[in-house]
């Protein structure tokens, strides 16, 4: 038996257009179908997340989340439809998951991922997607994903803007530096009531659909290891300006 | 007040803009440094400086100067032409 989990004949035809790609490969499409990500949240950010991912044969998604879907949730989190009001928003994303590709297992977590629970959840998993909603959340998950030594694809959008980086703070750069956290971009959370919710302030629905696809896209560069991922850069998005700005940054912690 | 004639280009994160009607995302102004550029802010959009410094004076705990790469303090010189991005934190999702 090799550890490389074999491809169907359906799974071939499937994953074709993949498949064709040099960079990715029998053994790429492998590495996906081998891979176990947890994504956090099944809202705006996380439906495109799950959708682009479960398309792509990633062989296990986590999923952590404890709301259920509200009919204002829907103009943005296209994984849940009309139907799929007043459930779980966990087993709605499974099912739909269920419809895209069936070779993907679902893993629900309904709870609150918070500073307890954090590292047991993100410790069983080879990489983590933030699409959470809260700073909170954020810092828990920037934390846990650091003293696990696990990949952070860290995103969040608010009205017309989003960003997006890649977080590695437990790996060094080509120069032995060691590469930046969450909390070296941002050492701590703005004061309450200062940067408003999605629900205070609105979203654009399709500014997720964009954010929420660039997290997808970092996550299959890592697992199949092509790529330049987003480590120590942060991609910013101004929707009404159509401006994509790269900013890079650097381990600063400890410093005023 | 500038202590130089050099031109930098100021982006301004939504979320501040959002607070200061007519703000726009993106201005030039003259500046040599960091804390001149947010001293030009203030007197523009009054109220601003408080958004960005603290009393100390340093730049709030949540908010990110960059340029180049760089995380700046107050007291950095910046080079002519330079785009200086100020930034904070966002959370939806």
């Amino acid at each position: 038996m090799s550890k490389q989990p074999a491809l169907s004949d359906e799974e071939l035809t499937r994953y074709a257009r993949h498949i064709v790609l040099p960079e990715i490969g029998g053994p790429g499409q492998q590495k996906l179908k081998r891979a176990r990500v947890l994504v956090i949240g099944a809202g705006g950010l996380g439906a495109p997340v799950l959708e682009y991912l479960a398309a792509a044969g990633v062989g296990t998604l986590g999923i952590v989340d404890d709301d259920t879907v509200s009919l204002s949730n829907l103009q943005r989190q296209v994984i849940h439809d009309t139907q799929a009001v007043g459930r779980s928003k966990g087993q709605s994303a499974r099912d739909a998951i269920a419809r895209i590709n069936p070779h993907v297992t679902v893993e629900l977590h309904e709870l609150r991922l918070d500073q307890d629970n954090a590292r047991d959840l993100i410790s069983g998993y080879d990489l983590v997607i933030d699409g959470s909603d809260n700073f909170d959340t954020r810092y828990a998950v920037a934390d846990a994903s650091e003293a696990e030594n696990k990949p952070l694809v860290h995103a969040a959008v608010g009205r017309f803007d989003g960003s997006i980086t890649v977080l590695t703070p437990f790996k060094t750069d080509d120069q032995g530096v060691q590469n930046p956290g969450y909390r070296d971009l941002f050492p701590e959370p703005p004061p309450p009531g200062l940067v408003p919710s999605c629900a205070e302030a609105g979203v654009i629905g399709a500014l997720t659909g964009v954010v929420g696809t660039l997290q997808a896209m970092e996550a299959i560069k890592l697992i199949t290891g092509i790529g330049e991922p987003l480590i120590g850069r942060l991609l910013l998005y101004d929707a009404l300006g159509a401006r994509f700005d790269t900013i890079r940054y650097k381990r600063s912690r400890n410093e005023d | 007040m500038a202590a130089s004639n050099q031109t930098v280009v100021v982006r301004l994160p939504g979320v501040l803009v959002d607070l200061f009607p007519g703000a726009p995302r993106r201005l030039e102004m003259t500046a040599a440094t960091v804390a001149e550029v947010i001293d030009e802010l203030d007197r523009q959009f009054p109220g601003m400086g408080d958004r960005l410094r603290d009393t100390r004076p340093a730049i709030r705990k949540h908010i990110n100067v960059f340029v180049d790469g760089d995380k700046l303090k107050l007291s950095a010189p910046l080079r002519p032409g330079c785009e200086v991005f100020i930034l904070t934190a966002i959370s939806g999702g």
